[in-house]
C-alpha cells in the first residue's frame, strides 16, 4: 500500500515556503542554471509545492504553471503569489504520473525535491517527455545519494515521512530518462552540508522519533558512514545529503 | 476563475484532449465526456476526480 503523500503534506504546507533548502536562492539558482530559461517560455513546475521553484522561474519567463497533488501547498503557493504580485504564474492540481496537459506544450519542465515520493517512476519519466517541446530541456533535482548511504538514508526517509518511495542514484535516473528518450546533457550528485534538525522540523516530526533516527545516522557503519560523515556541533546533528542536478534533452 | 492562458493548455488527464469551460468552476472533456471541478480558483485535474456528465 502506498502512502498517500497528501496526508504527510496537508499539515506541514506552510513549512515549505520557510524551509532553507526549499527557499535558499543558491538552491533555486541549480534549477535555473539547469533549465535556462528565455523570456518567451512557457514552464511546468511539476510538485510545486508552495511555489518555490514556479517564483524562481516566473521572472524570467512568460508564463509558469505550477502543479502539486495537495490542495494546502497550491493554497499556500497562490496566497503568496497574490501577496508578491506575481501575475505570470498559474496553479493546477494534479499528478505528475498522468499530468493534465497536450503533448509538446512546455519549453520547460522541472521537478525539484519531490521525484523521491513518486510510486510510479516510470509514468512520471514518460509524462515529462511527453509535454517537453522537441528541442528542448527538462531538470530533474531529486535526493541522490550514493550507495550505501542509500539503504541507511531509506531507512530514515521512511520513518520520517511514509511517502518517501525511493531516491535513485544518479546512474539509475540516467537509465530511466534515457529509456524514456531523453538525450542527458549533464548529470551529477552534489553534497550538502545538512542540518538534520531543520529537516526533521519541515515534516514535524515528533521528537521522540527524531532523536531514534538521528542514532541510524550516527551507528551507520563502514562505507555508509564514510560518505554521511555525521558529526555533532554544538550538540546538532549534521550529515552529508546528496541531490542529483540532471539536464535532460528532448531531441528535435 | 482560471486565466485564459491557462485555460488554452489544459487538457484531460486520461485522454489529453483540450479542455472546454462549462462553468466558471467546471472543465469538460469533450471526449470523455467527464466534468473537472474548479475549486477557489484552482483546477483539480486528476482522473479520479473527474465525474460523469450527467445525460442531456
Amino acid at each position: 500500500m502506498t502512502h498517500d503523500p497528501r496526508a504527510s503534506f496537508g499539515p506541514v504546507a506552510a513549512n515549505y515556503s520557510r524551509a532553507t533548502f526549499h527557499t535558499s536562492a543558491e538552491r533555486l539558482q541549480e534549477v535555473i542554471d539547469l533549465v535556462r530559461p528565455l523570456p518567451g517560455d512557457l514552464a511546468l513546475d511539476v510538485a510545486t509545492g508552495t511555489g518555490n521553484t514556479a517564483f524562481a522561474l516566473a521572472p524570467l519567463v512568460r508564463r509558469v504553471v505550477g502543479l502539486d497533488l495537495t490542495r494546502e501547498m497550491l493554497d499556500v503557493a497562490k496566497r503568496l503569489a497574490g501577496e508578491r504580485r506575481i501575475e505570470n504564474a498559474d496553479w493546477v492540481i494534479g499528478d505528475a504520473s498522468a499530468l493534465p496537459f497536450p503533448d509538446e506544450t512546455f519549453d520547460i519542465y522541472v521537478v525539484r525535491a519531490a521525484p523521491h515520493h513518486f510510486p510510479q517512476f516510470e509514468a512520471f519519466v514518460r509524462e515529462a517527455f511527453r509535454v517537453l517541446r522537441p528541442g528542448r530541456d527538462a531538470a530533474f533535482v531529486d535526493c541522490a545519494p550514493p550507495t550505501p548511504a542509500r539503504d541507511v538514508l531509506h531507512e530514515v526517509e521512511k520513518r520520517r515521512d511514509p511517502s518517501h518511495v525511493l531516491s535513485l542514484t544518479v546512474e539509475e535516473w540516467r537509465t530511466q530518462l534515457e529509456g524514456a528518450g531523453f538525450e542527458v546533457e549533464s548529470a551529477r550528485a552534489r553534497e550538502l552540508d545538512w542540518d538534520y534538525a531543520e529537516w526533521m522540523q519541515t515534516m514535524a516530526v515528533p521528537s521522540e522519533l527524531a532523536a531514534e533516527l538521528a542514532t541510524v545516522i550516527e551507528s551507520s557503519k563502514g562505507q555508509a558512514w564514510d560518505q554521511l560523515h555525521p558529526e555533532r556541533r554544538s550538540g546538532k546533528l549534521f550529515h552529508a545529503y546528496w541531490h542529483c542536478l540532471i539536464r535532460a534533452h528532448k531531441p528535435e | 476563475m482560471i486565466s485564459q492562458e491557462l485555460l488554452e493548455i489544459l487538457a484531460c488527464p486520461k485522454c489529453h484532449t483540450k479542455l472546454e469551460m462549462k462553468e466558471p468552476d467546471q472543465l469538460r472533456c469533450p471526449h470523455c465526456k467527464v466534468l473537472y471541478p474548479i475549486v477557489d480558483g484552482i483546477p483539480v485535474l486528476l482522473i479520479e476526480e473527474g465525474k460523469p456528465e450527467p445525460a442531456t
